[in-house]
């Protein structure tokens, strides 16, 4: 192969104009990688998150985190919805194979769009566990309330199951209601996300989950 | 191509480059060391700072061959999860960065500048940081990060 700088190539060429619109940029990708990679369709609790035997909690975006700090924010959305702690909730974001297509990042937009569909499919999934921990213990939902992933009974605290007991060999297949696309891709089920007068999790400042493996030189 | 010796973070690493070639090249490439970054390849964003014999270096400007056989330290050789330097204590405690693009090199100026002034003055930090450059413009915070690093109080 034979050696040419850029301007020597361009010179060559007679100048080499190449342009397309923003709109025709969203179909590109698309159609090189139209048979390598499906990305998950959205009208699936288990495309959004998935609740392993082991007690596990991961959540997928199309969103990234580019400095905003959206990485922690979704978590926390997550967190709260789900009752569990910020901790325990692994995010994984923006992988094209895993997750959902929420467009891009872009117009302050990653909270209040980009999480819209996370926190109704966190509701969502709140909603079936109580359902399937009320059947395994036997006690109405009304009565039941969940701390850090843990169900109990209210009058009765060794009436208890955890998420991962309860999840862990269920697979979440729970269909969901999607509309719209891209930026704009929203996701419904069953369950309806918490009142903001009762968050404890949302709305505090908590430390951003990626800036010490970068200060620490060991992001990856 | 020469075969060099490179010293990193305590390591020896045995590298078989042009001599010319700028040492970021060949922390990232040869050795897989990843913390330099690329910003401008001309010295002036110092996103590709390393320590050697701990001063700030550029690495896009400096041939591998003027690193061999001095100490170089890149950020991940300031410490570790279990046990960060207290520089690194200060950034992550102010939140100092968003990106994170940039963070390599002022990180690492920070913690030159404290260990030659303690408690350093504006003009010590203005000089300290000539030659860094943050777009996502974490200024403040970073000045306050430092300030915290050293003790002092969090802004001037």
């Amino acid at each position: 192969m034979t050696h040419t700088s850029r301007r020597a190539f361009f010179k060559a060429s007679g100048g080499l104009l190449i342009g397309f619109s923003l709109s025709d940029s969203g179909i590109l990708p698309r159609l090189v990688a139209a048979d390598t990679v499906v990305t998950p369709a959205p009208g699936r609790l288990d495309a959004w998150m998935r609740i392993g035997k082991d007690e596990s909690i991961r959540v997928f975006t199309g969103k990234v985190d580019i400095g905003m700090g959206v990485q922690t924010a979704l978590i926390q959305v997550v967190a709260e919805e789900l009752d569990v702690a910020p901790g325990r909730v692994q995010l994984t974001m923006g992988d094209t194979a895993a997750t959902p297509d929420q467009g891009g990042v872009g117009g302050s937009t990653s909270i209040s769009a980009g999480a819209k569909p996370l926190r109704n499919a966190a509701a969502t999934a709140r909603y079936l566990l109580l359902q399937m921990a009320s059947d395994k213990l036997g006690t109405p939902n009304e009565q039941l309330q969940v701390k850090n992933g843990i169900v109990s009974a209210s009058h009765d605290a060794s009436k208890s199951v955890s998420y991962g007991a309860l999840a862990g060999g269920y697979g979440m297949t729970e269909a969901l209601r999607v509309s719209g696309g891209g930026f704009a891709l929203n996701v419904e089920g069953k369950g309806k996300p918490k009142e903001p007068a009762s968050y404890t999790v949302v709305g505090q400042s908590l430390p951003r989950v990626d800036l010490p493996p970068k200060i620490l030189g060991r992001a990856t | 191509m020469a075969h060099l010796s490179l010293k990193v973070n305590g390591k020896a690493h045995a590298v078989d480059v042009d001599p010319e070639c700028p040492l970021l090249y060949v922390l990232r490439d040869d050795a897989g060391l990843n913390n330099p970054r690329f910003g401008c390849g001309l010295g002036q964003c110092g996103a590709c700072t390393v320590l050697v014999n701990g001063l700030p270096t550029r690495s896009c400007v400096l041939p591998v061959s003027r690193a061999a056989g001095k100490d170089i330290v890149t950020l991940e050789g300031l410490g570790t999860p279990e046990n960060p330097h207290p520089v690194q204590k200060a950034f992550i405690e102010e939140q100092a960065f968003q990106c994170g693009y940039c963070l390599n090199g002022w990180v690492l100026a920070a913690k030159a500048l404290l260990d030659k002034h303690p408690h350093p003055t504006d003009e010590q930090m203005k000089g300290a940081f000539e030659g860094l450059v943050c777009r996502c413009g974490s200024h403040v915070q970073i000045a306050a990060a430092v300030r915290r690093a050293a003790g002092m109080k969090r802004s001037a």
